[in-house]
């Protein structure tokens, strides 16, 4: 796919990072994602891989296109072309000092420099903020690293499954009389992903005003203790650690989730006030309950919670999660169904929002939905710019327009192996035992007619990429696209 | 470890938000925790709190067991720093006039009522835009869904956005019922995405006369975490589940040890072998414990032996030492063992905040480090209407017949 920049600038004139550009040599998660969503602000984002060393979003996290690694699996990853669309890609060997040297060129010209290297790998490389700052005054680096870049545990090893345990929101959360548990996939990625968002565009609001950069030195783990005053408090209170009580609350019942009809279908159902209680009991038919003592005021539900929550389940086991929800709503009453991936691809809610949006991809993916941003803006109409970029796909772009080097030179820097059009490694990408997962569980169902859902959660309004530049809407994915999968 | 008397002005250096002023409306948790944590980067906060009352936060846990009872919640404190308030009854059309003034001297406003709230008490965005007469202005909402589509009014809580969001369905066991992390995540992660989409909407208005508006959904924050599940589903169909009730022991699930759990997983260099030395045991080894497979097929086996090696550590030296020998490992810690750790203390990481009413407590501070402009805790929470004077007589320049008509009607 050509790079073409024609028409970009008109188009994304309006958008809050016009005329930013970010550096990515980030991995995994965290960061790329924060690349990806400041693409989607409007900055261009040049992410760097190296040609032996590809983001591991790539292959190992997969999942595959249609669960088959094909020959080029490394352009068939999901998690790659959510987490870094928008983006332009750069393959350069930062291990050779040409590479470095390309580097801090690219830095000269560039706003923000965003990575996730272990504190020694930038300094080993003399790429540190001190040293980029001599290039460019006026650089923002941000520097993820698990437990920041200072301090005793500076350089121990960490991911988002060990952290997530050792920043102490897993003490708070697990089944009553149980282990501690993690929760979602990765949760402290996406805590550094907005920490980064957040200290990176206050450090550009400081840098118009004042013309000078900064580096931001963030550690995950301090960004989790930072979620969980309650427990921190508490313990200065009293010297009591936080229960771990599932999904019960500390005052609150009932206050859980219930089977609904179907298989592994659940509803949630919080109730805060004795007017939600009363509604409730009235909507679910449990009048009886308002005048049992075992319930009648607010300490006796949260002391009776467990019998309360066998009545309640009794009532919602004969109904869809939906219908419990809406029936409740209908009275004031928190309650939502526990969702799936499906049940969100194709929530009207969500469709009405526009939360997922319809990238086209390069052939094979084509289109796919991908989670877009929480918030709306009224005026600036924020998407995803572009398709996650193929592997090197940006090279002439950067090395050409971007540093201005000549044929030439571009030839000898591919033939000396600075930069490269293609993986240099063998990229293993293994597809899913689907069958096993399903049998243990972790897999829950595979739907085979997923392309045909999909195409029915297609975003409300569609007309407006129809027009403009065809340029443009080539790198903006056409909304009216049907998908094609 | 940093300090804050009250009304001790203190050095600091520059934030990256000097200048900027933010008018907070909210309450709660997530709407506060966003406008703090703009506060905390130096923009100047104003909470406008309803008279008497205040912000239901006030009386959140955990709290003292005496003084007024508007001023004994800790949490409200760890929210609400960096601000000064003042008391407004934005209902009353006589406290209008006051909020047209305040709204003309902001850059940015942060409201969290349930959506058509303020349209209802006449306050409308385009109310608010003719107000602000110069510059940019940015209107930021915090709701549940969102202020438009099916589910704008609906009513939610933690526990029912985890539900809907669709991380409770793939967390907890298979066999078992979907699980939420503990507390109230949905809410400080609805605040931290509401601060960084304000400023956001701040850069592309700032210099201008324009307005923006700003739309945060606390349900969308939490699906937005789903990247990988997500895909799953868009890219070949399938449907995550919950954990296996048989998983890898080096899946990173927590372990007990004879003092704590510990957490390993294996990945790159931190190899079962690695594990094998660290903890003494040799059974490790055991050709059949190579592969994930492979210890998934005799997790009974392998969960044995280590329950046997585990019991003979503490989990907190395994972890150092461990890590230090670059194995991939948490320990599960605990407020104890969080306000003890040497990393955050090194990192001065807790701030030590002094109030008239509850004392002295340590609260978690700065969450990410920027070396030219750091974040700083500049003053403490402030009581209930603290600056309700300072603000409209002194500064609004209101004359005392107003304002005391204003305290007359209760406005204030």
């Amino acid at each position: 796919m050509s790079v073409d920049t024609g028409g970009r600038e008109a188009k994304t004139s309006r958008l809050p990072l016009a005329g930013v550009r970010v550096i990515d040599l980030s991995y995994v998660f965290a960061i790329p994602y924060a690349g990806g969503l400041l693409a989607d602000l409007g900055a261009e984002v040049i992410k760097i891989e190296a040609p032996d060393r590809l983001d591991q979003t790539r292959s190992a996290f997969g999942p595959f296109l249609d669960n088959d690694p094909g020959e080029e699996p490394w352009e068939r990853t999901g998690i790659f072309q959510v987490l870094n669309r928008g983006k332009r890609s750069f393959v350069l060997d930062m291990r050779d000092p040409l590479g470095r040297d390309l580097f801090k060129r690219l830095v000269a010209k560039s706003d923000i420099v965003l990575d996730n290297y272990t504190p020694r790998v930038m300094r080993g490389w003399g790429l540190e903020y001190a040293e980029l700052r001599k290039v460019n005054p006026g650089i923002i680096m941000v520097s993820n690293t698990g437990y920041g870049s200072t301090g005793p545990w500076a350089n121990f090893p960490s991911q988002g499954t060990t952290l997530e345990v050792t920043m102490g929101i897993a003490n708070c959360t697990g089944y009553a009389g149980d282990v501690p548990w993690k929760v979602g996939q990765s949760y402290p990625d996406f805590l550094a992903c907005w920490t980064a968002l957040l200290s990176v565009l206050a450090a550009l609001h400081y840098r118009r005003k004042t013309g000078e950069g900064q580096w931001i030195d963030l550690g995950m783990y301090q960004v989790g203790v930072a979620l969980i005053p309650e427990p921190i408090l508490r313990y200065q209170c009293d010297g009591s650690d936080w229960p771990r009580v599932g999904n019960h609350h500390w005052w609150k019942a009932p206050h859980n989730v219930y089977p609904a009809q179907g298989r592994d279908s659940w509803v949630a159902i919080s109730i805060g006030s004795e007017e939600q209680w009363r509604h409730f009991a009235g909507a679910a038919g449990l009048d009886r309950l308002i005048s049992d003592e075992r319930f009648d005021t607010a300490l006796n539900r949260w002391r009776n919670r467990q019998e309360l929550d066998r009545i309640i389940a009794g009532w919602t086991a004969g109904l869809p999660a939906e219908e419990v929800m809406h029936r409740l709503q209908a009275v004031g009453v928190a309650a939502g169904p526990v969702w799936n991936s499906r049940d969100l691809l194709t929530n009207e809610h969500l469709r009405q929002r526009q939360f997922y949006e319809t990238v086209v991809h390069p052939q094979p993916i084509g289109a796919r939905p991908i989670i877009g941003r929480p918030f709306k803006l009224a005026s600036a109409e924020l998407r995803a710019t572009a398709a996650a970029p193929r592997f090197g796909e940006g090279n002439r772009y950067v090395l050409s327009e971007v540093l201005g080097l000549s044929e030439a030179e571009v030839e000898r820097l591919r033939e000396a192996g600075v930069v490269a059009d293609r993986p240099r490694v063998v990229v293993v990408g293994a597809p899913l035992n689907l069958e096993y997962l399903q049998r243990v569980g972790a897999i829950a169902e595979v739907d085979r007619n997923y392309g045909e859902k999909l195409a029915m959660a297609e975003p409300a309004t569609n007309e407006a990429m129809s027009d403009g530049d065809p340029a443009e809407s080539r790198r903006a994915g056409p909304r009216s696209h049907n998908l094609n999968v | 470890m940093r300090k804050v008397l009250p009304e001790a002005p203190s050095a600091h250096a520059p934030g990256a938000l000097d200048g900027v002023r933010v008018l907070d409306l909210t309450h709660g948790v997530a709407g506060p925790f966003a406008t703090r944590l703009l506060g905390d980067l130096g923009a100047e906060v104003l909470k406008v709190e309803q008279p008497q009352r205040g912000d239901f936060a006030r009386y959140l846990g955990p709290a003292v067991a005496e003084g007024p009872v508007t001023e004994r919640g800790l949490l409200f404190q760890y929210l609400n720093w960096n601000k000064r308030g003042i008391t407004l009854d934005l209902r009353r059309p006589d406290a209008r006039p006051v909020l047209r003034e305040l709204v003309a001297r902001s850059d940015i406003v942060v409201e969290a009522f349930a959506p058509g709230t303020m349209a209802r008490w006449g306050l409308d965005d385009d109310v608010l835009r003719d107000w602000k007469k110069d510059g940019a202005l940015v209107l930021t909402s915090v709701t549940n869904f969102g202020r438009t589509g099916p589910y704008a009014h609906f009513a939610a809580d933690d526990l029912v956005l985890y539900a809907m969001s669709g991380i409770m369905q793939i967390s907890g066991r298979a066999d078992r019922e979907p699980l939420k992390h503990g507390l109230r995540q949905s809410l400080y992660i609805g605040g931290l995405n509401a601060a960084y989409a304000t400023l956001a909407a701040y850069l592309l208005v700032d210099g201008s006369d324009g307005m923006e508006h700003v739309d945060v959904s606390i349900h969308e924050c939490l699906a937005s975490e789903l990247v990988l599940n997500v895909a799953y589903y868009a890219f070949l169909g399938a449907i995550q589940g919950r954990r296996p009730v048989v998983d890898d022991p080096f899946s990173g699930r927590p372990l007990r040890t004879a003092k704590g759990l510990v957490s390993m997983q294996i990945n790159g260099p931190a190899t079962i072998a690695g594990y094998g030395k660290l903890l003494g045991q040799e059974k490790l080894l055991d050709g059949r414990y190579a592969t994930s497979g492979g210890r998934t097929a005799h997790a009974d086996e392998l969960e044995q032996v280590l329950q046997e090696a585990l019991a003979g550590h503490e989990a907190r030296d395994l972890f150092t030492r461990g890590s230090e020998q670059r194995l991939l490992l948490g320990v599960v810690q605990g407020a104890a063992e969080l306000l003890d750790c040497p990393q955050l203390t090194s990192r001065d990481f807790f701030v030590e905040v002094d109030h008239p009413v509850t004392g002295r407590y340590r609260f978690p501070g700065e969450l990410a480090r920027l070396s030219r402009t750091p974040t700083s805790v500049r003053r403490r929470a402030p009581l209930l209407g603290e600056h309700t004077e300072q603000v409209l007589l002194a500064e609004l320049g209101m004359p005392q017949a107003q304002w005391h008509a204003l305290v007359e009607a209760g406005a204030i």
